[in-house]
């Protein structure tokens, strides 16, 4: 059923949204674990698909790094623009400590006013199972060691393309839970990893 | 994650699915077609449509066969379908003069602007049950208000009961079209100052129930949403346990309007920005008239209180409007206002009722300890007071096992333990 309202030459059909919208379930349900996205308009979006695939007319969306790219979103979910900090759907292409400390975390009477955000980095090493991920050597890197929830013991994510302290921000935003902010590193061609707010991020 | 104890049940679950599916699915009988269900069910649609707080009558008939007519499983389906879908826009404010009357009644008045239209009820017809299964209509019957379904070409694959036609109209007595769109009691009254004056200058947007969570001290909007999306049996109930039960906050109404009709519903086209019709709902409506008692009130005037809900649903509307005003006059000094937000939803109630049936070993094994330790730390040590020093015949917890769940019942005790032998093998 694809809508003839949504007309920006981004937009998913309703299908493509939703099982855009289990996979990025999938990953935030396996902190660490490696996911891919099938849809190629999804994976051509980048770390936008958090917006294009789960805003409509009634979610307030940032997308930072990118304003044809915001535009075209917004133009296709019908999703209004607001600043990072009145977002409940971010995407971060160049991400940055202050862009994530600007993101909302609710409270721990409304949890659900967390922001969701989408960080997008150039390399992105993880396990696909149950594996606990490789052991990346590449010097250019961060390496995340993360435990919680969804974590059987630790597990291990390499990524390319975000400095450590984006990471710093995201455990200093979550730090009282219930309330947060949920994040998805998305990286080339589809691949994408969740990190909720329940994780416990170290970088090592 | 204390309900998590399905331990090995994966093969009971999915043998009771089963189980419904066939009974359902492969019956004697011939199947039921969606569309016999939306013209022969009509109501059962309109309730679900209704309480399920979206106007699909297609899908709420889908959703009544797959749960075998349980109406509040059905609710269920539909508002998780809903919540899958994006909104893709906003409804314009539509008045409610705009109504389309397919039956409208003032029960406080003989004589209103308008008719009178009974359109189909049953409401003065003997409660004779038919086991004939004729389809005749009794002889003496009226025809008035039998109007032929008509397809508008909207959908093809189900019948279009509701798509009345608009040109073979009933006419009046007098050769009359019928007044479809009539003007209300309420205006009469104002015109003779008899109702209180609500005189806002703002325009606030209407709270949405199904984006955030509603707590009491919310706006009116969000009571009506509430209410218009509840249960119907939770509504009648929480109106009559008022009016004649223990609480008594409300009194009897008198309705001033009673409609049922079709009413737009536009949105601003998404290129030319202009109001576009896409299409129409059915909604009961129901206007009812206070007769303001209370030694702060406006003995001098009338105040009114309002229903509507999605398709045919009278007793709904009515109960709504009768509660609405209620909450209005309590002005929380009772209870009311939270009883209409928090207990009138179906899925909640429903759902936090059914979860009772979720194992809860280990919170009611955390119990058993609880009573051990009061009766160990009470300073007779407990025994005085049991009356017996030997164990009892172990009451109901005995031999659990032999239920076809079987992995479930891991927990199951031995038979012929003592008195709640919950061991330590959980």
């Amino acid at each position: 059923m694809t809508s003839s309202f949504l007309t920006g030459s981004l937009a998913l059909s309703t299908h493509a949204s939703q099982r855009c919208f289990r996979s990025l379930l999938q990953a935030l349900a396996n902190p660490g674990q490696l996911v891919t996205l099938e849809e190629p308009d999804a994976v051509a979006a980048g770390a936008a698909v958090i917006a294009l695939a789960l805003a409509d007319i009634d979610t307030p969306v940032a997308i930072v790094g990118d304003e044809k790219l915001a535009s075209e979103v917004s133009e296709a979910t019908r999703a209004p623009l607001v600043p990072v900090g009145e977002a409940r759907l971010v995407a971060l292409l160049h991400p940055a400590r202050q862009l994530v400390a600007q993101c909302r975390t609710g409270s721990a009477e409304a949890p659900e006013l967390g922001a969701k955000v989408g960080l997008a980095c150039s390399g992105l090493v993880a396990g696909a199972g149950g594996e606990p991920g490789p052991e990346p050597n590449s010097p250019s890197g961060v390496t995340l060691v993360l435990e919680g929830p969804g974590v059987e013991g630790t597990r291990k994510v390499f990524i390319e393309g975000i400095e450590g302290d984006v990471f710093e921000a995201i455990a200093t935003s979550n730090r009282h839970f219930p309330a947060g902010l949920d994040a998805w590193l998305v990286g080339p061609e589809g691949n994408v990893v969740g990190l909720p707010r329940s994780t416990r991020i170290e970088v090592a | 994650m204390g309900y998590a104890a399905a331990r090995g049940g994966i093969d009971a679950i999915v043998a009771a699915e089963e189980l419904v599916r066939r009974k359902r699915d492969e019956g004697s009988s011939p199947k039921l077609e969606v569309g016999q269900l939306i013209e022969r069910l009509g109501l059962a649609v309109d309730r679900v449509v209704g309480e399920g707080g979206l106007w699909a009558p297609e899908l709420a008939a889908f959703a009544l066969r797959q749960t075998e007519g349980d109406v509040i499983e059905a609710v269920h389906l539909l508002r998780a379908y809903r919540s899958t879908l994006p909104r893709l826009a906003h409804g314009l404010v539509v008045e409610m003069a705009e109504l389309e009357i397919l039956r409208r009644i003032v029960p406080a008045y003989r004589t209103p602007p308008g008719p009178q239209l009974l359109g189909r009820t049953l409401d003065y017809v003997g409660r004779i049950l038919d086991t004939g299964g004729s389809s005749k209509a009794r002889p003496g019957t009226p025809s008035v208000g039998a109007e032929p379904a008509v397809a508008t070409g909207e959908r093809t694959d189900v019948p279009r009961l509701y798509a009345e036609s608009v040109t073979n109209r009933p006419k009046q007595s007098n050769g009359a079209p019928l007044e479809r769109h009539p003007g209300r009691l309420l205006n009469v009254l104002a015109s003779m100052d008899l109702l209180v004056d609500h005189p806002r200058d703002d325009d606030p947007e209407p709270f949405d129930i199904t984006a955030q969570p509603v707590r009491p001290g919310l706006p009116r909007s969000a009571i009506l949403s509430v209410m218009a999306r509840a249960e119907t049996g939770a509504l009648v109930n929480l109106w009559y346990r008022n009016v004649l039960g223990p609480d008594g906050y409300i009194h009897e109404v008198t309705l001033g309007e009673v409609r049922h009709g079709r009413v737009p519903v536009r949105v601003l086209h998404p290129h030319t920005e202009r109001p576009v019709t896409i299409g129409t709902v059915r909604v009961t409506e129901v206007e009812a008239i206070e007769d303001l008692n209370g030694p702060d009130e406006q003995r001098d005037r009338f105040d009114v209180g309002y229903g509507l809900c999605f398709g045919h649903n009278e007793r709904k509307a009515i109960a709504m409007a009768n509660l609405d005003i209620a909450v209005r006059r309590d002005q929380g000094a009772t209870m009311l206002e939270q009883s209409v937000i928090m207990t009138t939803d179906g899925l909640d109630a429903s759902g936090f009722l059914e979860h009772l049936k979720l194992p809860h070993y280990v919170t009611f094994r955390s119990m058993v300890d609880r009573k051990r330790a009061v009766r160990a730390a009470s300073p007779v040590n407990g025994r005085a007071r049991t009356g017996s020093p030997q164990p009892g015949p172990a009451p109901a917890a005995g031999p659990v096992a032999g239920s076809t769940a079987g992995g479930d019942c891991a927990d199951a005790q031995p038979a012929g333990s003592p008195v709640l032998p919950l061991g330590a093998t959980e």
